[in-house]
Protein backbone atom coordinates (compact mmCIF):
# COMPACT_ATOMS: atom_id res chain seq x y z
CA UNK A 1 0.00 0.00 0.00
CA UNK A 2 2.65 2.56 1.08
CA UNK A 3 6.29 2.34 0.11
CA UNK A 4 8.64 4.87 1.64
CA UNK A 5 12.27 4.71 0.63
CA UNK A 6 15.06 6.89 1.93
CA UNK A 7 12.68 9.79 2.48
CA UNK A 8 13.92 13.07 3.95
CA UNK A 9 12.09 16.27 4.72
CA UNK A 10 13.17 19.73 5.86
CA UNK A 11 11.37 22.88 6.93
CA UNK A 12 13.92 25.43 5.73
CA UNK A 13 17.19 24.24 7.23
CA UNK A 14 15.50 22.27 9.99
CA UNK A 15 15.59 18.57 9.29
CA UNK A 16 12.35 16.83 10.23
CA UNK A 17 12.69 13.39 8.65
CA UNK A 18 16.04 11.84 7.86
CA UNK A 19 16.27 9.06 5.27
CA UNK A 20 13.39 6.99 6.59
CA UNK A 21 12.17 3.83 4.91
CA UNK A 22 9.15 1.65 5.61
CA UNK A 23 6.40 -0.36 3.94
CA UNK A 24 2.82 -0.31 5.17
CA UNK A 25 0.28 -2.93 4.19
CA UNK A 26 -3.47 -2.93 3.68
CA UNK A 27 -5.77 -4.33 6.36
CA UNK A 28 -3.73 -3.10 9.32
CA UNK A 29 -4.12 -0.26 11.79
CA UNK A 30 -0.68 1.25 12.31
CA UNK A 31 0.08 3.30 15.39
CA UNK A 32 2.55 6.09 14.71
CA UNK A 33 4.20 7.17 17.95
CA UNK A 34 6.85 9.71 18.71
CA UNK A 35 7.74 12.64 20.91
CA UNK A 36 6.67 16.18 20.01
CA UNK A 37 8.45 17.32 16.87
CA UNK A 38 9.48 13.82 15.84
CA UNK A 39 7.80 14.35 12.45
CA UNK A 40 4.58 12.34 12.82
CA UNK A 41 2.26 14.94 11.34
CA UNK A 42 4.77 15.79 8.62
CA UNK A 43 4.98 12.13 7.64
CA UNK A 44 1.17 11.91 7.47
CA UNK A 45 1.09 15.06 5.34
CA UNK A 46 3.69 13.66 2.94
CA UNK A 47 1.73 10.42 2.61
CA UNK A 48 -1.46 12.44 2.12
CA UNK A 49 0.09 14.61 -0.62
CA UNK A 50 0.03 17.83 1.38
CA UNK A 51 3.80 18.11 1.59
CA UNK A 52 6.57 17.28 -0.85
CA UNK A 53 9.57 15.25 0.36
CA UNK A 54 12.96 16.93 0.21
CA UNK A 55 14.42 13.75 -1.24
CA UNK A 56 13.64 10.06 -1.40
CA UNK A 57 10.52 8.28 -2.57
CA UNK A 58 7.01 7.92 -1.24
CA UNK A 59 4.52 5.83 -3.20
CA UNK A 60 0.91 5.33 -2.11
CA UNK A 61 -1.12 2.84 -4.15
CA UNK A 62 1.68 3.19 -6.73
CA UNK A 63 1.07 6.92 -7.06
CA UNK A 64 3.18 9.90 -6.03
CA UNK A 65 1.04 11.63 -3.39
CA UNK A 66 2.15 15.21 -4.09
CA UNK A 67 0.82 14.98 -7.65
CA UNK A 68 -2.62 14.96 -5.98
CA UNK A 69 -4.23 13.05 -8.81
CA UNK A 70 -8.00 12.51 -8.47
CA UNK A 71 -7.39 8.74 -8.67
CA UNK A 72 -5.19 9.08 -5.57
CA UNK A 73 -7.29 11.62 -3.66
CA UNK A 74 -10.47 9.55 -3.99
CA UNK A 75 -8.69 6.63 -2.33
CA UNK A 76 -7.34 8.39 0.74
CA UNK A 77 -8.73 10.45 3.61
CA UNK A 78 -6.64 12.62 5.92
CA UNK A 79 -8.18 13.65 9.23
CA UNK A 80 -6.08 16.46 10.75
CA UNK A 81 -5.80 17.04 14.49
CA UNK A 82 -7.62 20.37 14.27
CA UNK A 83 -11.13 20.38 12.89
CA UNK A 84 -10.86 23.91 11.44
CA UNK A 85 -10.88 22.43 7.94
CA UNK A 86 -14.53 21.51 8.29
CA UNK A 87 -16.93 24.10 6.94
CA UNK A 88 -18.84 24.70 10.15
CA UNK A 89 -21.85 26.66 9.00
CA UNK A 90 -23.53 23.43 7.91
CA UNK A 91 -24.63 20.22 9.61
CA UNK A 92 -22.73 16.91 9.56
CA UNK A 93 -25.30 15.60 7.07
CA UNK A 94 -24.84 18.63 4.80
CA UNK A 95 -21.07 18.31 5.03
CA UNK A 96 -21.32 14.67 4.02
CA UNK A 97 -23.72 15.48 1.17
CA UNK A 98 -21.24 18.01 -0.17
CA UNK A 99 -18.14 15.83 0.03
CA UNK A 100 -19.33 12.20 -0.19
CA UNK A 101 -19.70 12.28 -4.02
CA UNK A 102 -15.90 12.50 -4.25
CA UNK A 103 -15.45 9.17 -2.41
CA UNK A 104 -16.78 6.39 -4.64
CA UNK A 105 -17.10 3.86 -1.80
CA UNK A 106 -18.79 6.23 0.67
CA UNK A 107 -21.30 4.31 2.80
CA UNK A 108 -24.26 6.42 3.98
CA UNK A 109 -25.62 3.67 6.21
CA UNK A 110 -22.27 3.38 7.95
CA UNK A 111 -22.12 7.16 8.36
CA UNK A 112 -25.55 7.26 10.04
CA UNK A 113 -24.72 4.27 12.24
CA UNK A 114 -21.42 5.76 13.45
CA UNK A 115 -23.06 9.12 14.20
CA UNK A 116 -25.67 7.24 16.19
CA UNK A 117 -23.02 5.27 18.07
CA UNK A 118 -21.32 8.56 18.94
CA UNK A 119 -24.73 9.82 20.07
CA UNK A 120 -24.45 12.76 17.69
CA UNK A 121 -27.27 14.62 16.00
CA UNK A 122 -26.19 14.87 12.37
CA UNK A 123 -28.70 17.58 11.57
CA UNK A 124 -27.24 20.05 14.07
CA UNK A 125 -25.01 22.77 12.66
CA UNK A 126 -21.33 22.04 13.29
CA UNK A 127 -20.70 25.51 14.72
CA UNK A 128 -23.24 24.71 17.43
CA UNK A 129 -21.26 21.61 18.48
CA UNK A 130 -18.32 21.37 20.86
CA UNK A 131 -14.80 20.57 19.61
CA UNK A 132 -15.20 16.94 20.69
CA UNK A 133 -18.55 16.59 18.92
CA UNK A 134 -17.15 18.13 15.71
CA UNK A 135 -14.31 15.63 15.94
CA UNK A 136 -16.82 12.79 16.24
CA UNK A 137 -18.61 14.02 13.11
CA UNK A 138 -15.26 14.20 11.29
CA UNK A 139 -14.32 10.67 12.40
CA UNK A 140 -17.74 9.36 11.29
CA UNK A 141 -17.25 10.87 7.86
CA UNK A 142 -13.66 9.64 7.59
CA UNK A 143 -14.56 6.01 8.42
CA UNK A 144 -17.65 6.05 6.17
CA UNK A 145 -15.55 7.06 3.15
CA UNK A 146 -14.28 3.44 2.99
CA UNK A 147 -11.07 4.65 1.40
CA UNK A 148 -8.01 2.49 0.91
CA UNK A 149 -5.84 4.67 3.12
CA UNK A 150 -7.06 6.42 6.24
CA UNK A 151 -4.68 8.89 7.88
CA UNK A 152 -5.73 10.00 11.35
CA UNK A 153 -3.75 12.63 13.25
CA UNK A 154 -4.43 12.48 17.01
CA UNK A 155 -8.03 11.30 16.49
CA UNK A 156 -8.74 10.74 20.19
CA UNK A 157 -7.72 14.29 21.21
CA UNK A 158 -10.76 16.15 22.44
CA UNK A 159 -12.93 13.04 22.85
CA UNK A 160 -14.45 12.31 26.26
CA UNK A 161 -13.77 8.96 27.97
CA UNK A 162 -16.86 7.06 26.70
CA UNK A 163 -16.27 8.41 23.19
CA UNK A 164 -12.70 7.09 23.24
CA UNK A 165 -14.07 3.62 23.88
CA UNK A 166 -16.64 4.10 21.11
CA UNK A 167 -13.88 5.31 18.80
CA UNK A 168 -11.85 2.13 19.39
CA UNK A 169 -14.91 -0.02 18.77
CA UNK A 170 -15.81 1.86 15.60
CA UNK A 171 -12.31 1.58 14.20
CA UNK A 172 -12.16 -2.13 14.95
CA UNK A 173 -15.65 -2.81 13.63
CA UNK A 174 -16.06 -0.54 10.63
CA UNK A 175 -12.62 -0.21 9.05
CA UNK A 176 -12.49 -2.43 5.98
CA UNK A 177 -10.00 -5.29 5.66
CA UNK A 178 -8.72 -3.58 2.54
CA UNK A 179 -8.03 -0.30 4.32
CA UNK A 180 -4.64 0.66 5.65
CA UNK A 181 -5.08 2.94 8.65
CA UNK A 182 -2.28 5.05 10.04
CA UNK A 183 -2.98 6.71 13.38
CA UNK A 184 -0.58 9.25 14.82
CA UNK A 185 -1.00 9.69 18.55
CA UNK A 186 0.42 10.67 21.90
CA UNK A 187 -2.47 9.07 23.73
CA UNK A 188 -1.30 5.46 23.44
CA UNK A 189 -3.63 4.29 26.21
CA UNK A 190 -6.60 5.49 24.16
CA UNK A 191 -5.62 3.21 21.32
CA UNK A 192 -4.42 0.13 23.19
CA UNK A 193 -5.94 -3.05 21.76
CA UNK A 194 -6.47 -1.23 18.46
CA UNK A 195 -3.14 -0.38 16.90
CA UNK A 196 -0.90 -3.10 15.55
CA UNK A 197 1.85 -2.76 14.23
CA UNK A 198 3.61 0.02 16.10
CA UNK A 199 5.87 2.58 14.43
CA UNK A 200 8.07 4.75 16.65
CA UNK A 201 9.67 7.83 15.13
CA UNK A 202 12.61 9.39 16.88
CA UNK A 203 15.39 11.77 15.96
CA UNK A 204 13.61 12.09 12.64
CA UNK A 205 14.09 8.40 11.87
CA UNK A 206 12.13 5.15 12.29
CA UNK A 207 13.28 3.51 15.50
CA UNK A 208 10.79 0.68 15.48
CA UNK A 209 8.26 -0.70 13.00
CA UNK A 210 7.05 -4.04 14.30
CA UNK A 211 3.86 -5.99 14.96
CA UNK A 212 2.77 -6.59 18.55
CA UNK A 213 3.48 -10.29 18.06
CA UNK A 214 7.09 -9.61 17.11
CA UNK A 215 7.47 -7.12 19.94
CA UNK A 216 6.24 -9.66 22.49
CA UNK A 217 8.64 -12.21 21.03
CA UNK A 218 11.56 -9.89 21.67
CA UNK A 219 10.47 -8.07 24.82
CA UNK A 220 8.53 -9.11 27.86
CA UNK A 221 6.38 -6.84 30.00
CA UNK A 222 6.12 -8.04 33.58
CA UNK A 223 5.10 -6.83 37.00
CA UNK A 224 7.97 -7.25 39.47
CA UNK A 225 8.31 -6.51 43.19
CA UNK A 226 11.73 -4.93 42.63
CA UNK A 227 13.52 -3.68 39.53
CA UNK A 228 15.52 -6.51 37.91
CA UNK A 229 19.11 -5.71 36.92
CA UNK A 230 18.47 -6.56 33.27
CA UNK A 231 15.39 -4.31 32.99
CA UNK A 232 15.44 -2.00 29.98
CA UNK A 233 12.77 0.10 31.58
CA UNK A 234 10.86 0.08 34.85
CA UNK A 235 8.13 2.27 36.24
CA UNK A 236 6.54 2.10 39.68
CA UNK A 237 2.96 0.93 39.62
CA UNK A 238 0.43 -0.53 42.04
CA UNK A 239 1.89 -3.72 43.47
CA UNK A 240 5.46 -3.20 42.27
CA UNK A 241 7.19 -2.22 39.05
CA UNK A 242 6.13 -2.58 35.46
CA UNK A 243 9.31 -3.81 33.78
CA UNK A 244 10.36 -4.19 30.17
CA UNK A 245 13.08 -6.76 29.54
CA UNK A 246 14.55 -8.72 26.71
CA UNK A 247 12.46 -11.83 26.22
CA UNK A 248 15.28 -14.35 26.44
CA UNK A 249 13.19 -17.28 27.65
CA UNK A 250 10.17 -16.98 25.35
CA UNK A 251 7.76 -15.65 27.99
CA UNK A 252 4.35 -14.67 26.74
CA UNK A 253 3.27 -11.23 27.87
CA UNK A 254 0.87 -8.52 26.80
CA UNK A 255 2.58 -5.51 25.19
CA UNK A 256 2.09 -2.34 27.18
CA UNK A 257 2.46 0.29 24.45
CA UNK A 258 3.23 3.16 26.81
CA UNK A 259 5.95 1.14 28.55
CA UNK A 260 7.26 0.05 25.15
CA UNK A 261 7.46 3.66 24.01
CA UNK A 262 9.26 4.77 27.18
CA UNK A 263 11.62 1.77 27.04
CA UNK A 264 12.42 2.58 23.41
CA UNK A 265 13.07 6.25 24.21
CA UNK A 266 15.44 5.28 27.06
CA UNK A 267 17.26 2.52 25.16
CA UNK A 268 17.19 3.69 21.58
CA UNK A 269 20.28 1.88 20.36
CA UNK A 270 19.65 -1.44 22.11
CA UNK A 271 15.97 -1.58 21.02
CA UNK A 272 16.93 -0.62 17.47
CA UNK A 273 19.65 -3.29 17.41
CA UNK A 274 17.38 -5.90 19.02
CA UNK A 275 14.81 -5.65 16.23
CA UNK A 276 17.29 -4.93 13.47
CA UNK A 277 19.20 -8.11 14.13
CA UNK A 278 16.08 -10.23 14.49
CA UNK B 1 -7.74 4.19 -16.68
CA UNK B 2 -9.01 7.30 -14.94
CA UNK B 3 -8.26 10.63 -16.60
CA UNK B 4 -6.41 12.60 -13.97
CA UNK B 5 -6.43 15.91 -15.85
CA UNK B 6 -10.05 16.58 -16.71
CA UNK B 7 -13.31 14.67 -16.60
CA UNK B 8 -16.66 16.29 -17.32
CA UNK B 9 -18.63 14.41 -14.64
CA UNK B 10 -16.01 15.15 -11.98
CA UNK B 11 -15.94 18.80 -13.01
CA UNK B 12 -19.73 18.96 -12.85
CA UNK B 13 -19.72 17.37 -9.38
CA UNK B 14 -17.28 20.07 -8.27
CA UNK B 15 -19.43 22.84 -9.77
CA UNK B 16 -22.48 21.53 -7.92
CA UNK B 17 -20.48 21.20 -4.69
CA UNK B 18 -19.28 24.77 -4.97
CA UNK B 19 -22.75 26.13 -5.60
CA UNK B 20 -24.13 24.19 -2.63
CA UNK B 21 -21.27 24.95 -0.24
CA UNK B 22 -21.57 28.67 -0.98
CA UNK B 23 -25.32 28.62 -0.39
CA UNK B 24 -25.04 31.04 2.50
CA UNK B 25 -22.98 33.41 0.36
CA UNK B 26 -25.48 33.29 -2.52
CA UNK B 27 -28.39 34.14 -0.19
CA UNK B 28 -26.49 37.02 1.40
CA UNK B 29 -25.29 38.47 -1.89
CA UNK B 30 -28.75 38.14 -3.47
CA UNK B 31 -30.14 40.31 -0.69
CA UNK B 32 -27.29 42.83 -1.02
CA UNK B 33 -27.49 43.01 -4.83
CA UNK B 34 -31.28 43.36 -4.64
CA UNK B 35 -30.67 46.41 -2.47
CA UNK B 36 -28.51 48.16 -5.11
CA UNK B 37 -31.39 49.46 -7.34
CA UNK B 38 -33.21 50.62 -4.24
CA UNK B 39 -30.07 52.34 -2.96
CA UNK B 40 -29.56 54.01 -6.32
CA UNK B 41 -33.16 55.22 -6.27
CA UNK B 42 -32.85 56.66 -2.75
CA UNK B 43 -29.54 58.40 -3.51
CA UNK B 44 -30.75 60.01 -6.72
CA UNK B 45 -34.33 60.94 -6.06
CA UNK B 46 -34.95 64.54 -5.06
CA UNK B 47 -37.65 67.18 -5.65
CA UNK B 48 -35.34 68.68 -8.31
CA UNK B 49 -34.92 65.39 -10.08
CA UNK B 50 -37.96 63.18 -10.48
CA UNK B 51 -36.59 60.72 -13.04
CA UNK B 52 -34.03 58.03 -12.24
CA UNK B 53 -32.14 58.02 -15.52
CA UNK B 54 -31.95 54.71 -17.36
CA UNK B 55 -28.46 55.37 -18.66
CA UNK B 56 -27.16 56.10 -15.16
CA UNK B 57 -28.88 53.03 -13.68
CA UNK B 58 -27.32 50.81 -16.33
CA UNK B 59 -23.87 52.31 -15.75
CA UNK B 60 -24.32 51.82 -12.01
CA UNK B 61 -25.21 48.17 -12.54
CA UNK B 62 -22.18 47.52 -14.73
CA UNK B 63 -19.93 49.22 -12.18
CA UNK B 64 -21.36 46.96 -9.46
CA UNK B 65 -20.89 43.88 -11.68
CA UNK B 66 -17.26 44.87 -12.24
CA UNK B 67 -16.55 45.49 -8.56
CA UNK B 68 -18.22 42.26 -7.39
CA UNK B 69 -16.45 40.24 -10.08
CA UNK B 70 -13.06 41.68 -9.18
CA UNK B 71 -13.39 41.03 -5.44
CA UNK B 72 -15.17 37.67 -5.87
CA UNK B 73 -12.02 35.52 -5.27
CA UNK B 74 -11.78 37.04 -1.79
CA UNK B 75 -15.47 36.41 -1.14
CA UNK B 76 -15.65 32.86 -2.49
CA UNK B 77 -12.21 31.34 -2.07
CA UNK B 78 -10.65 33.23 0.84
CA UNK B 79 -9.63 30.10 2.79
CA UNK B 80 -8.53 28.02 -0.19
CA UNK B 81 -4.82 28.21 0.69
CA UNK B 82 -5.24 28.43 4.46
CA UNK B 83 -2.79 25.98 6.14
CA UNK B 84 -5.64 24.39 8.12
CA UNK B 85 -8.95 25.51 6.63
CA UNK B 86 -7.88 24.69 3.09
CA UNK B 87 -7.59 20.90 3.63
CA UNK B 88 -11.12 20.04 2.51
CA UNK B 89 -10.69 21.71 -0.86
CA UNK B 90 -7.21 20.43 -1.62
CA UNK B 91 -8.05 16.84 -0.59
CA UNK B 92 -11.19 16.64 -2.74
CA UNK B 93 -10.96 13.98 -5.42
CA UNK B 94 -10.72 16.32 -8.39
CA UNK B 95 -7.79 17.53 -10.47
CA UNK B 96 -6.07 20.88 -9.97
CA UNK B 97 -7.29 21.95 -13.41
CA UNK B 98 -10.89 21.17 -12.50
CA UNK B 99 -10.61 23.05 -9.21
CA UNK B 100 -9.04 26.00 -10.99
CA UNK B 101 -11.68 26.07 -13.71
CA UNK B 102 -14.43 26.04 -11.09
CA UNK B 103 -12.81 29.10 -9.51
CA UNK B 104 -12.73 30.91 -12.85
CA UNK B 105 -16.28 29.84 -13.65
CA UNK B 106 -17.61 31.15 -10.35
CA UNK B 107 -15.82 34.51 -10.62
CA UNK B 108 -16.18 35.08 -14.38
CA UNK B 109 -19.65 33.69 -15.04
CA UNK B 110 -21.68 33.02 -11.90
CA UNK B 111 -21.01 36.28 -10.07
CA UNK B 112 -21.58 38.68 -13.02
CA UNK B 113 -24.59 36.69 -14.23
CA UNK B 114 -26.27 36.57 -10.81
CA UNK B 115 -25.57 40.27 -10.23
CA UNK B 116 -27.10 41.26 -13.58
CA UNK B 117 -30.12 38.98 -13.08
CA UNK B 118 -30.91 40.14 -9.54
CA UNK B 119 -30.27 43.80 -10.32
CA UNK B 120 -32.47 43.70 -13.43
CA UNK B 121 -35.25 41.86 -11.57
CA UNK B 122 -35.27 44.42 -8.77
CA UNK B 123 -34.99 47.35 -11.19
CA UNK B 124 -37.90 46.01 -13.23
CA UNK B 125 -39.97 45.56 -10.10
CA UNK B 126 -39.32 49.15 -9.03
CA UNK B 127 -40.04 50.44 -12.53
CA UNK B 128 -43.37 48.62 -12.51
CA UNK B 129 -44.33 49.72 -9.00
CA UNK B 130 -43.35 53.40 -9.39
CA UNK B 131 -43.26 53.96 -13.16
CA UNK B 132 -43.38 57.77 -12.86
CA UNK B 133 -39.79 57.81 -11.54
CA UNK B 134 -38.40 55.50 -14.19
CA UNK B 135 -37.87 56.08 -17.89
CA UNK B 136 -37.32 52.47 -18.94
CA UNK B 137 -35.98 49.09 -17.90
CA UNK B 138 -32.29 48.29 -17.40
CA UNK B 139 -32.90 44.75 -18.70
CA UNK B 140 -33.85 46.27 -22.08
CA UNK B 141 -31.08 48.85 -22.08
CA UNK B 142 -28.20 46.39 -21.54
CA UNK B 143 -28.77 44.82 -24.99
CA UNK B 144 -28.61 48.19 -26.73
CA UNK B 145 -25.49 49.41 -25.00
CA UNK B 146 -22.19 49.05 -26.91
CA UNK B 147 -19.71 46.69 -25.30
CA UNK B 148 -16.78 48.53 -23.73
CA UNK B 149 -13.95 46.08 -24.43
CA UNK B 150 -11.42 48.37 -22.81
CA UNK B 151 -13.30 48.24 -19.51
CA UNK B 152 -13.89 44.49 -19.75
CA UNK B 153 -10.19 43.89 -20.40
CA UNK B 154 -9.22 45.88 -17.32
CA UNK B 155 -11.80 44.10 -15.16
CA UNK B 156 -10.49 40.74 -16.34
CA UNK B 157 -6.94 41.82 -15.62
CA UNK B 158 -7.87 42.87 -12.10
CA UNK B 159 -9.85 39.66 -11.53
CA UNK B 160 -6.89 37.50 -12.55
CA UNK B 161 -4.59 39.59 -10.36
CA UNK B 162 -6.90 39.23 -7.32
CA UNK B 163 -7.27 35.49 -7.97
CA UNK B 164 -3.48 35.19 -8.08
CA UNK B 165 -2.84 37.23 -4.92
CA UNK B 166 -5.66 35.43 -3.09
CA UNK B 167 -3.77 32.19 -3.68
CA UNK B 168 -0.31 33.67 -3.15
CA UNK B 169 -0.86 35.38 0.19
CA UNK B 170 -1.98 33.36 3.18
CA UNK B 171 -2.46 36.00 5.86
CA UNK B 172 -3.61 39.65 5.57
CA UNK B 173 -4.20 38.98 1.90
CA UNK B 174 -6.49 41.97 1.23
CA UNK B 175 -4.04 44.45 2.72
CA UNK B 176 -1.08 42.86 0.95
CA UNK B 177 -2.93 42.87 -2.39
CA UNK B 178 -3.78 46.56 -2.06
CA UNK B 179 -0.14 47.17 -1.14
CA UNK B 180 1.06 45.35 -4.26
CA UNK B 181 -1.29 47.39 -6.48
CA UNK B 182 -0.09 50.68 -5.00
CA UNK B 183 3.54 49.62 -5.29
CA UNK B 184 3.11 48.47 -8.90
CA UNK B 185 1.48 51.77 -9.86
CA UNK B 186 4.33 53.71 -8.25
CA UNK B 187 6.93 51.53 -10.01
CA UNK B 188 5.27 51.93 -13.44
CA UNK B 189 4.93 55.72 -13.08
CA UNK B 190 8.50 56.06 -11.79
CA UNK B 191 9.83 53.92 -14.65
CA UNK B 192 7.99 56.07 -17.20
CA UNK B 193 9.20 59.32 -15.62
CA UNK B 194 12.80 58.05 -15.56
CA UNK B 195 12.56 56.93 -19.21
CA UNK B 196 11.19 60.30 -20.31
CA UNK B 197 13.85 62.17 -18.29
CA UNK B 198 16.65 60.10 -19.84
CA UNK B 199 15.24 60.62 -23.33
CA UNK B 200 14.89 64.33 -22.71
CA UNK B 201 18.42 64.78 -21.34
CA UNK B 202 19.95 62.82 -24.23
CA UNK B 203 18.13 65.13 -26.64
CA UNK B 204 16.27 62.28 -28.37
CA UNK B 205 12.87 63.46 -27.18
CA UNK B 206 11.27 66.56 -28.52
CA UNK B 207 8.48 67.72 -26.22
CA UNK B 208 5.50 68.93 -28.21
CA UNK B 209 1.77 69.14 -27.54
CA UNK B 210 0.33 65.73 -28.38
CA UNK B 211 -3.33 65.20 -29.13
CA UNK B 212 -3.67 61.60 -28.10
CA UNK B 213 -6.16 59.33 -26.36
CA UNK B 214 -5.42 55.67 -25.57
CA UNK B 215 -9.07 54.70 -25.79
CA UNK B 216 -9.29 55.88 -29.39
CA UNK B 217 -6.49 53.57 -30.48
CA UNK B 218 -6.66 49.83 -31.09
CA UNK B 219 -4.44 47.68 -28.90
CA UNK B 220 -1.73 47.11 -31.51
CA UNK B 221 -2.40 50.32 -33.45
CA UNK B 222 1.12 51.78 -33.30
CA UNK B 223 2.11 53.98 -36.25
CA UNK B 224 5.65 54.51 -37.53
CA UNK B 225 5.40 58.30 -37.16
CA UNK B 226 4.01 58.18 -33.59
CA UNK B 227 5.71 60.31 -30.97
CA UNK B 228 8.04 58.22 -28.70
CA UNK B 229 5.81 59.01 -25.69
CA UNK B 230 2.79 57.59 -27.51
CA UNK B 231 4.77 54.48 -28.39
CA UNK B 232 5.84 54.13 -24.76
CA UNK B 233 2.22 54.34 -23.56
CA UNK B 234 1.03 51.90 -26.22
CA UNK B 235 3.77 49.38 -25.39
CA UNK B 236 2.97 49.68 -21.68
CA UNK B 237 -0.69 49.03 -22.44
CA UNK B 238 0.15 45.97 -24.56
CA UNK B 239 2.31 44.66 -21.71
CA UNK B 240 -0.45 45.18 -19.11
CA UNK B 241 -3.28 43.81 -21.24
CA UNK B 242 -1.57 41.02 -23.18
CA UNK B 243 1.37 39.74 -21.15
CA UNK B 244 0.23 40.25 -17.55
CA UNK B 245 -3.20 38.46 -17.54
CA UNK B 246 -1.88 35.11 -18.89
CA UNK B 247 1.01 35.40 -16.43
CA UNK B 248 -1.50 35.67 -13.57
CA UNK B 249 -3.55 32.76 -14.97
CA UNK B 250 -0.49 30.51 -15.22
CA UNK B 251 0.80 31.73 -11.86
CA UNK B 252 -2.48 30.93 -10.05
CA UNK B 253 -2.58 27.45 -11.54
CA UNK B 254 1.06 26.89 -10.59
CA UNK B 255 0.40 27.96 -6.97
CA UNK B 256 -2.63 25.65 -6.73
CA UNK B 257 -0.63 22.76 -8.15
CA UNK B 258 2.36 23.19 -5.86
CA UNK B 259 0.83 24.55 -2.68
CA UNK B 260 2.15 22.81 0.44
CA UNK B 261 0.03 22.60 3.56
Amino acid sequence: MIQIKDLSFKYGNKEVLNHISMNLEAGKIYGLLGENGAGKTTLLKIIGGLQKPYCGECLVCNEIPFQRNPSFLSRIYYLPEETEYIQNDCSAFDYAKLNAPFYPKFDWEKFHTILKEFDLDGSKKLNKLSHGQTKKAAISFAVATNVDLLLLDEPSNGLDIPSKTTFRRIMAEYCLDTTCTLISTHQVRDLENLIDPIIILDNHAVLLNESLERISEKLCFTLEISVPTDALYAEPTLGGYLCVRRNEYGHESRVNIEALFNATMQNKTSIYELFKNA
Amino acid sequence: MENNTFQVDRFWKLVVRNLKSLKKYWVQSTLIIAGFPLLFFLINISPMRMIIDLEERTSFMFTMVGILMIISPFMLFFNYNHPKKGFTEVMLGASVLEKYLVMQLACLIFIPLTTVMIFCAMDSLLALLIPFFYNGFVIKEIWQRPIDWQEITFELLFLQAILFFNLLFVRKKVLKTIGVFILTTIVIITAMVITVTIWKSSGSLELVNIEFSLSERGLFDINANDHPLVVLLMVTRIFIQVIVPPAFVIGSYFILKNKRY
